[in-house]
């Protein structure tokens, strides 16, 4: 499962990097499907509390990634924690996406989908390892 | 429930309002600087905020500025790049403000057609106007009813009341203009200029003078513009 987490989060610091890069050197996204990446990027919601979302996800799958790293509970619960604010996020963009900005990046979607599977890795990292079981500590996943 | 399970529900509810409360107040803060760039129904807006910005200035072909001003600014956008359109309002603005007014800088601008078929169109009609010495505003006004991207925003009635409403313009002389061949080679060699000097991003601001050369790209502060003027001078 470490392993899965791990290749989910190259995936999504794959995409986020690229985004990253075409909103700071003010390029265009190249849309494979669509065409609202330019849009979606250059809008108010791409932006939180002055910070782009696109390097928030930078940030975000390089603590996933690290995570995939640490063993035992401390890996864990950072993974799931940082998945959830990941997946809320993703969410949020996905909303403002659909409703407010009217127009779709492939790219978000993307990226919002490994969000999501990657915390479905998480949370079932802490089920396998039994960390709701018990007390006792369990190793490995 | 052990206290591993309380730990993860305690962190995982507290993530849950950390963000909540990141996206709120990230959202209320942020609606008064909204961009107003709605798509158009036809009808030209911003028209007269351009006008003013640029009344008394000497116009020619796509530039705007006094022709023998020490410092050429080349601006290679897309009228349907939303990060142009910011630096219409932002950069642009300043340097037209400033330098350009005062005779220490021209603004040349290359539409291109990067993203799209609205793109040419666009650029066409920024083209045709070029050719009354109104490149510069009419490309201005373009972004203030900048749509959707490649959604069908730049309708024939949308680039014609642009036209019609810049003081000047002979609009049956653009509207024949902008559908010739000669407004799509002029899109063309700007696309020829771009690639010539490896612009790959708009906008791409290239300031030119007696100092030197600067090329800057994207999302821009206006006082990194006006400081590149400056540095060449």
């Amino acid at each position: 499962m470490r392993v899965a987490q791990a290749v989910l989060a190259i995936l999504g610091l794959g995409i986020t990097i690229y985004l990253s890069y075409e909103r700071a050197t003010g390029g265009e996204a190249a849309c494979v499907i669509g065409g609202g990446c330019a849009t979606v990027q250059s809008s108010e919601y791409a932006v939180l509390a002055g910070i782009p979302l696109a390097y928030m996800g930078v940030v975000t799958y390089a603590i996933l990634l690290a995570s995939a790293f640490i063993p035992r509970f401390p890996g864990r619960i950072i993974a799931l924690i940082v998945a959830v604010c990941g997946v809320m996020f993703s969410m949020w963009l996905q909303y403002a996406e659909l409703f407010l900005i009217k127009a779709i990046c492939p790219w978000c979607v993307a990226s919002a989908i490994i969000m999501v599977i990657s915390l479905g890795v998480a949370i079932g990292r802490i089920v396998k390892a039994g960390d709701l079981k018990s007390d006792a500590g369990a190793a490995g996943a | 429930m052990s206290r591993r399970a309380w730990l993860i529900s305690g962190a995982v509810l507290a993530a849950i309002i950390v963000v909540v409360v990141a996206i709120v107040v990230s959202v209320s803060g942020g609606d008064s600087s909204s961009s107003a760039s709605t798509p158009s129904d036809g009808s030209a807006s911003g028209a007269a905020e351009v006008l003013a910005l640029t009344k008394g200035i000497p116009q020619s072909g796509f530039a705007i500025g006094k022709p023998s001003a020490p410092v050429t600014v080349k601006e290679f956008l897309d009228p349907q790049c939303p990060v142009c359109e910011k630096a219409s309002t932002g950069a642009v603005a300043a340097l037209v403000k400033g330098p350009v007014r005062a005779g220490e800088a021209k603004l040349v601008v290359v539409p291109l057609k990067f993203i799209g078929s609205d793109s040419v169109t666009a650029s066409q009609a920024i083209a045709a106007a070029a050719d009354q010495d109104r490149g510069f505003v009419y490309s201005d006004i373009i972004y203030r009813n900048q749509g959707q991207e490649n959604s069908g925003w730049v309708t024939p009635d949308l680039l014609k009341n642009i036209a019609s409403a810049i003081p000047g313009i002979d609009v049956a002389a653009w509207e024949k203009a902008s559908t010739a061949q000669a407004a799509g080679d002029a899109v063309f060699a700007a696309s020829d200029e771009a690639a010539a000097a490896g612009v790959n991003a708009t906008p791409t601001f290239v300031v030119t003078g007696p100092g030197g050369k600067k090329t800057l790209t994207g999302a821009i502060p206006a006082a990194e513009l006006l400081s590149a003027v400056t540095a060449v001078s």
